[in-house]
């Protein structure tokens, strides 16, 4: 475990030391690397959605891979800021950053704005900022900042308290409602209190709870027939659908139209095959049968123009980025650092299950995107930040 | 440890997303990569031009003529908002083409337009028009004129039995063609009737094939040729176009002139005869062949109609009109291979023919006291009636076969019959007539390239008690008997004997060539596609086809020979003896037979008037032709069918009656119940004799 400290030296003055412990010798480069990889090809999955339906349109082609480009280069400049500053200090900010963006969150009932069944929001002159994406890094740091502070043993009433922290910004985003975003906060969670001494009780308990609570959610009411369609639709995909007869209900109607759009986006990365039709050569992608295939299903995209290879090599990528955020995690030189990275693993790793199983027909369709993939200004800016914060922590190691 | 946990649950998340995914594009990669395709990929077909087809001389009877289409892109009008202002708007400039809103909007959702191609708005379009909607393209977003080829005849009605006409592919069409390949698509013209329907194969063509993709939304991303269409081959017929217009027009003009006319008053007393009531004459047949060969060089069938009609797509109600409408006595039917008619004394031929075949003693000669009456006892249900009686009751005395023939003598033949069916009883001379028919082509189908031939019908015990087994309800169980009175009615043509016009002087060119039963042919050759490197290839060339053989030795043909030249020789006392006055018969022998077939009702008025004629000397290389006509309720062979035929072979042999040119009509407007204008040449007046 990388709690004791113990055995460290004490601080030194000579200059092969002091060089030592200097933070920009200690970047992980391999991380970067990783990351910047899955940037580069996100722009062009992005690119090959989108290209068609520009030309179609008479309108710039390059118009998507420019503004997220952008959104790239700002991501970089907030993960650079965050680096500068330990991340020990960061945690005095925490609890300001939290309530910060749980204000901005409520404050999307005010002024947000009706689009797609979500008060997502703010438009800020052509980019829509969404408190959504920053929520779940503040809520990775705000929950290393306070399990840090506990005791190895957590007792129930730390571990509701940690909960109760959880619960804030993830009622804001449900009601928001964005039930993806709320399963990534509940993962991250659940993720940071496993890691950070909860007992194996009260984790199973609350699993248990949150599994009854997505049963009793979907078999209610309580969502609208679309967002339960989507939800349900990946499940017996395959069976052919009863004949109906009688007049049919807005699920049902619904649940066509879901099963159809998973039917081609599957369809799309089979399509691919091992090595792929080749870029802008993918012909379900070229014709635009797959939604949002910019967003929330590039994977299909990247699937059906580079095939195994390329999908496959996407997923190692993320391997790569997972095992070297995990190795943050048990080299850090205190557990606020250890809880930062292994938040930043769960979120990350949760965003990529629930994203790319739900391209392949596996898990529910809920509208989260793919971490460096999906086309989107704040989540990209967010995985940013959220790779600066496990830097900082990396290269803060002995410092 | 934790930590661990962490990592391994991680790790296993990975390994189902990584398995998930090999399956995917690994091992269900095949069947999905047809999903794939199907979803990009439509196929569009484009319509071949039709083949043409061209009279023996080249002359084309049915071709393609382009006309002008408005279409609209269908991507343009997909919100029914921008419809159906358009439809509004254009209905206006398109309203002299019968083009309402409605008939606009239900093209929409027509699926016999195809979806991915631009749809027809409205055809016909003139050029004024097209420049005025060209020009104001802007407020018409998506508009186009484009061309199309449609089915043409040039000459209207000429023909149109043996041509037959194209119209929209039915149901019933599509599920017999449905083995063609490439398939047929709801859009598609096909042929319907006549050599259209028959060489349908030969005329489509092989459409041109273009692989469209589109996207998701159905808007098309890309159009590839695959195939250039091909025009159809084409047919060439053995029809001589100037003599089957010469024909129609006589025809008509001998159906024209006997409406004018009433039946003569009868010799004797007849009850049904009523002096103010004229000749119907509604329709009637007239057939030219070349006996050695079987070639029909022209048939003619009235009334008629102006294929050009269906071309430009006819409506339902007209349809239904031409089919049902009884006042306009069937102008689709083709008469000379679906009408079927008793054939009268032009049967004599075959009743001859048999009982000299069987050697069937007559005695040389047998009474004929103008009624012949049943022998002996009669019994009505064995012999049907007692008394037959020839036309007016002329008695003709002692006669033998050969001026029985000459005469027509009704009597001399009904003994005939009375005495195969009363001394032969279950021996082969029994059946001589049916027997004899049956050689000749009758009670079946002459194997002409045309469709829905009918086969007639020649009366048997057996084919009797077979037709009310087929048709229990139509046939009462009494007619399935055969008695002594239907062979007398059997020998002279009459009673359930039925036959058609083609079978009729297919007959006549039979004994004419001395015995070969030829299948008449309408088709000479086809030829490879006009307008490409094929177009001189001969594809299919038609050779005359000999289906039997009968033995005619000269004891056999030569009274019977001599019987029918008499019908015709102006110093005979034949039949037609007035109809052949002034026609060289010395330089062109012929040899000829009337008909006078009473019909169900038996009044005079009713009566079928037939004649055919055919060319007797025997030089080699030289057409010898049969000239058939056969006209409904028209009285008199020798008064109707007669003078037609000697027309017909003025206009073959003589100068006489020479065909006039042939006038290309304009495509617009059609008659809609077209008649033939006056012939170039006058027909004779015959004597009122049967």
């Amino acid at each position: 475990m990388a709690t004791d400290f113990v055995g460290l030296p004490p601080r030194s003055v000579t200059r092969l030391d002091r060089r030592f412990r200097d933070p920009r010798f200690h970047i992980d480069w391999v991380l970067m690397l990783a990351v910047f990889g899955v940037i580069a090809f996100g722009l062009l999955n992005v690119y090959a959605a989108k290209h068609q339906a520009q030309l179609d349109n008479d309108l710039d082609v390059y118009a998507y891979v420019k503004k997220q480009s952008l959104a790239v280069v700002g991501g970089i400049i907030a993960a650079v800021i965050v680096c500068l500053v330990d991340y020990r200090h960061w945690r005095d900010y925490a609890l300001v950053l939290y309530f910060g963006t749980a204000a901005l969150l409520a404050g999307l009932f005010v002024v947000g704005r009706r689009t797609n069944g979500a008060q997502a929001w703010y438009p800020l002159g052509g980019f829509d900022f969404q408190p959504a994406e920053l929520a779940k890094v503040t809520l990775v740091l705000v929950l290393a900042a306070y399990i840090s502070s506990l005791p190895e043993q957590i007792h129930f009433r730390q571990f509701a308290m940690a909960l109760a922290i959880g619960f804030l910004p993830a009622a804001l985003v449900l009601a928001q409602p964005d039930l993806g975003t709320a399963m990534v906060m509940g993962a991250i969670v659940m993720g940071m209190l496993l890691v950070g001494g909860a007992s194996t009780r009260h984790i199973a308990v609350m699993t248990l709870l949150l599994v009854t609570l997505v049963v009793v959610v979907l078999s209610t009411g309580a969502l609208k027939d679309y967002q339960r369609a989507r939800l349900t639709g990946f499940i017996n995909r395959s069976a052919t659908p009863a004949r109906v007869t009688g007049p049919i209900s807005e699920y049902e109607q619904s649940l066509k139209g879901v099963q159809a759009q998973l039917d081609n986006t599957i369809t799309a990365i089979a399509h691919g095959g091992l090595t792929g039709t080749g870029f802008l050569k993918g012909t379900q992608t070229n014709g635009r049968f797959v939604p949002e295939q910019h967003t929330d299903f590039i994977f299909s995209a990247a699937a059906e123009q580079f095939g195994l290879v390329g999908a496959g090599g996407l997923l190692l990528c993320y391997v790569i980025i997972g095992v070297r955020i995990w190795r943050t995690a048990t080299l850090s030189r205190d557990r606020l650092g250890t809880l930062i990275a292994v938040g930043a693993l769960a979120m990350l790793a949760f965003h990529v299950f629930e994203n790319v199983g739900m391209n392949l027909g596996i898990m529910p369709v809920t509208g989260i995107p793919l971490p460096f993939m999906s086309y989107g200004g704040s989540s990209t800016m967010a995985f940013l930040v959220l790779i600066g914060l496990v830097e900082n922590v990396h290269m803060r190691r002995f410092a | 440890m934790r930590l661990g946990v962490m990592a391994v649950v991680v790790v296993s998340l990975f390994a189902v997303l990584f398995g998930r995914l090999w399956y995917l594009q690994v091992m269900a990669s095949p069947q999905y990569a047809r999903k794939a395709e199907q979803n990009i990929v439509r196929w569009v077909q484009l319509t071949a031009p039709r083949g043409r087809i061209l009279d023996r001389n080249g002359v084309e009877l049915a071709g393609n003529t382009p006309v002008t289409v408005v279409t609209i892109d269908r991507d343009k009008i997909k919100k029914q908002s921008v419809r159906e202002d358009l439809f509004r708007r254009l209905a206006k400039p398109l309203g002299p083409l019968d083009t309402t809103v409605d008939a606009l909007k239900k093209r929409y959702t027509d699926p016999q337009y195809q979806q991915l191609a631009d749809l027809p708005l409205a055809e016909g379009v003139d050029e004024q028009l097209a420049t005025f909607l060209m020009e104001r393209r802007d407020d018409y977003p998506g508009i186009d004129v484009a061309t199309v080829a449609r089915r043409t005849y040039p000459y209207g009605p000429l023909a149109a039995h043996v041509l037959g006409y194209v119209g929209r592919i039915s149901d019933d069409r599509a599920s017999e063609l449905d083995k063609a390949d490439p398939p047929y698509q709801p859009s598609d013209i096909v042929g319907v009737n006549g050599i259209e329907k028959i060489y349908e194969t030969q005329l489509r063509g092989i459409p041109g094939l273009v692989r469209v993709e589109v996207n998701a939304r159905g808007v098309v991303i890309s159009r590839t040729v695959v195939r250039d269409p091909v025009p159809g081959n084409d047919v060439v017929l053995t029809i001589d176009a100037k003599v089957q217009n010469l024909a129609e027009q006589l025809l008509y003009s001998s159906l024209q002139k006997r409406r004018a006319l009433a039946p003569a008053p009868p010799k004797v007393a007849d009850p049904t005869y009523n002096p103010n009531e004229h000749f119907e004459a509604p329709g009637g047949s007239a057939i030219i062949t070349d006996s050695q060969t079987g070639d029909v060089l022209a048939m003619a069938s009235y009334p008629t109609f102006d294929p050009r009609e269906m071309s430009a797509g006819i409506s339902t109600a007209r349809s239904q009109q031409l089919f049902q409408d009884k006042s306009l006595h069937a102008p689709l039917l083709n008469r000379a291979t679906q009408g079927e008619y008793a054939p009268g004394s032009t049967f004599k031929l075959v009743t001859a023919t048999s009982v000299l075949s069987f050697g069937i003693s007559t005695g040389g000669v047998l009474p004929d006291t103008g009624t012949f009456t049943i022998p002996g006892k009669c019994d009505v249900a064995r012999d049907g009636k007692c008394a037959w009686s020839n036309a007016g009751k002329t008695p003709h005395g002692l006669i033998n076969l050969t001026h029985a023939l000459t005469v027509s003598s009704d009597v001399y033949f009904y003994q005939l019959g009375y005495f195969l069916q009363q001394n032969y009883v279950g021996k082969p001379e029994q059946q001589a007539i049916q027997r004899e028919a049956d050689y000749f082509g009758f009670g079946k189908p002459t194997a002409v390239q045309l469709p829905f031939e009918n086969s007639g019908y020649v009366p048997s015990l057996e084919h009797n008690r077979q037709r009310y087994l087929d048709n229990p309800k139509l046939y009462s169980k009494a007619s399935a008997v055969y008695s002594n009175g239907a062979n007398i009615n059997l020998a002279v043509g009459q009673g359930d004997m039925l036959a058609t016009p083609l079978q009729l002087v297919n007959a006549y060119a039979t004994f004419a060539n001395g015995g070969k039963v030829m299948a008449p042919n309408v088709v000479d050759r086809i030829m490879g596609p006009k307008g490409t490197p094929d177009a001189t290839k001969l594809v299919l060339d038609i050779q005359p086809r000999e289906v039997e053989k009968l033995s005619l030795p000269a004891q056999v043909r030569d009274p019977i020979l001599t019987g029918l030249r008499g019908v015709v020789d102006p110093n005979a006392d034949g039949t037609a003896k007035d109809v052949f006055v002034g026609f060289p018969l010395n330089q062109f022998p012929i040899a000829g037979k009337t008909g006078t077939a009473q019909t169900a009702g038996g009044k005079s008025v009713d009566d079928t008037s037939l004649f055919v004629g055919f060319q007797t000397d025997s030089q080699p290389l030289k057409p010898q032709y049969t000239i058939g006509a056969v006209l409904e309720k028209s009285g008199f062979g020798a008064q109707a069918a007669a003078p037609l035929v000697r027309s017909l072979f003025d206009s073959l042999l003589t100068d006489a009656c020479k065909p006039g040119p042939l006038q290309v009509l304009p495509p617009f407007p059609y008659a809609p119940n077209p008649s033939p204008p006056p012939p170039t040449c006058s027909l004779r007046d015959g004597t009122a004799q049967d």
